[in-house]
């Protein structure tokens, strides 16, 4: 019966209340979902939108990393280049050692016999400096020695003269000699 | 009473040959000096004159000295007069009258105080050096030496005292002694112990054919026998006279030989000596007067053979052994 009424109802675009009232519901019910799907697809517009953004950043970024990547590869051609001409010259310079080295062990080998000859000379110039002092000792001691017999060649002479005055003293009557002047000098 | 025992003797040499002009009044000057200089500081001391060569016709200078100094004799003033005969004994060089550092030798060798000063008749005494022997600032076993100033000639002696000394625009010359032998004038002023004098044997008695240069002789073999020489610090005074070697040694110039001082050139520097024992006729027979002076007889074997060649010998090597064994 109930059927029959809804179904007479219906006819007329008349429905019970309690469908009414759960047709309302469910209309709210979609009405929400439809505002929820709305916030969903605003969200995800949104989302797209963050996305799209980042994927310019990205891409920019990614065109920036491209450049640096090629500023890098420029540079590491460049680096290479260097590295190889540095190569190059640490070569050179490997050459170099190996012949300045050449050119010290000679240098020194000629340094060593140099300073050996200057000990030897060394050695030598002390020898010759000893023997100078020695010499200039001797010679010193020779000139003391020579002006003590000087002085004894004085005294000698001296001695001689005296006597010789004496003797003339002697042979000589005083009466016929000049007296000696008192008050000369000392 | 007895005076108290002499702190110093002074040795002195001349005689009466007017030597310098007024030989005399100069020694006297210098005597009446020093002898009132030490004598208000309290310094006893007595002055040995040796007479050396007396001149013959002439009364002896110790007997004029001991005439004008009444109060000295004879213990203040002591007077030794030597037999010429030693003169003509000793002598090497005619031209030499007179052989001052033999007379010396005679003083030091009799002189009775713990110290003794060789030093020149016309030498006055400066302020510094009566200050140092009044102190009893003397040392024994050093040789102190004094720089000599020379006083213009004609400066008034009548009235001398230390301020006229001291004054500069009197002064002839103002020599500085230098180390180590503190030469110049040695002769005007040379102190010392009588242990040092004797360990030294006196001036040179060997080489006496120059007077000259024996004075820094002396100094030479004091130091090689290790002897310290000092300057005692302040100056003594010489007035200048005429006949002094250093006013009359230009004329000499073109014959050193002929000077009475002999030859400047002998090896004074280098060579020393080694006195005999009886140096400063220490054997001469001695006999002492009434008047208080003592007569030096003459003896042949008080006086030094004419010539000892193994006396002249060379500095340090010699001089230890000498300092040490001699006396």
């Amino acid at each position: 019966m109930k059927g029959a009424i809804t179904g007479f109802l219906s006819a007329f675009g008349l429905a019970p209340a309690g469908h009414a009232d759960l047709l309302m519901k469910e209309t709210r019910d979609l009405a929400a979902k439809v505002a929820q799907l709305e916030e969903r697809l605003a969200q995800a517009r949104a989302d797209a939108d963050s996305w799209k953004r980042r994927h310019g950043e990205t891409a920019d970024a990614l065109a920036g990393w491209k450049q640096s990547a090629a500023r890098a590869d420029a540079e590491t051609e460049r680096g290479r280049a260097a590295g190889d001409r540095l190569a190059s010259d640490v070569e050179r310079a490997a050459a170099d050692v190996k012949r300045e080295q050449a050119r010290t062990e000679e240098w020194k080998a000629r340094a060593e016999k140099l300073a050996a000859d200057a000990q030897d000379l060394r050695a030598r110039l002390q020898g010759s400096r000893a023997k100078l002092e020695d010499a200039e000792r001797a010679a010193a001691t020779a000139h003391e020695h020579l002006m003590a017999m000087e002085v004894k060649l004085d005294l000698l002479e001296a001695a001689a003269q005296v006597l010789d005055l004496r003797t003339r003293d002697q042979a000589v009557p005083r009466a016929s000699r000049p007296k000696a002047v008192a008050g000369a000098d000392r | 009473m007895a005076a108290p025992a002499p702190f110093l003797s002074i040795v002195v040499t001349g005689r009466h040959d007017n030597y310098g002009g007024d030989f005399n009044e100069r020694f006297f000057t210098a005597l009446r000096f020093n002898h009132a200089r030490l004598a208000e500081r309290g310094v006893p001391f007595e002055v040995i004159l040796v007479e050396w060569h007396p001149v013959a016709d002439r009364p002896p200078l110790c007997e004029l000295a001991a005439r004008e100094f009444p109060e000295l004799i004879p213990e203040t003033l002591r007077r030794v007069v030597v037999a010429a005969e030693y003169h003509a004994a000793l002598t090497q060089n005619p031209r030499i009258p007179y052989l001052e550092y033999a007379a010396k030798n005679v003083g030091i060798r009799r002189a009775s105080a713990p110290f003794v000063l060789a030093t020149n008749t016309d030498i006055l005494l400066g302020r510094h050096v009566v200050d140092v022997i009044a102190d009893r600032r003397l040392r024994p076993g050093v040789v102190y030496r004094a720089p000599r100033y020379d006083i213009k000639l004609g400066a008034d002696q009548s009235r001398i005292g230390w301020d006229a000394l001291e004054d500069i625009a009197n002064h002839i010359r103002r020599p500085t002694l230098s180390p180590p032998l503190f030469t110049g004038g040695s002769g005007d002023f040379a102190l010392a112990d009588p242990e040092t004098f004797h360990a030294l044997r006196g001036y040179n008695e060997v080489y006496r054919t120059a007077k000259h240069g024996l004075d820094h002789n002396f100094l030479v073999k004091a130091h090689g026998a290790g002897v310290p020489i000092e300057d005692i610090g302040g100056p003594v005074y010489h007035i200048n006279h005429v006949g002094s070697y250093r006013i009359s040694k230009a004329l000499y110039r073109d014959n050193p030989q002929d000077a009475p001082w002999g030859d400047t050139r002998w090896h004074s520097r280098h060579v020393v000596y080694n006195n005999p024992d009886g140096w400063g006729l220490a054997d001469a027979p001695a006999r002492t007067l009434p008047d208080g002076t003592v007569s030096l007889g003459f003896d042949w074997r008080a006086a030094p053979p004419l010539v000892e060649l193994r006396r002249v010998v060379l500095p340090i090597r010699q001089a230890p052994a000498a300092a040490s064994t001699a006396r």
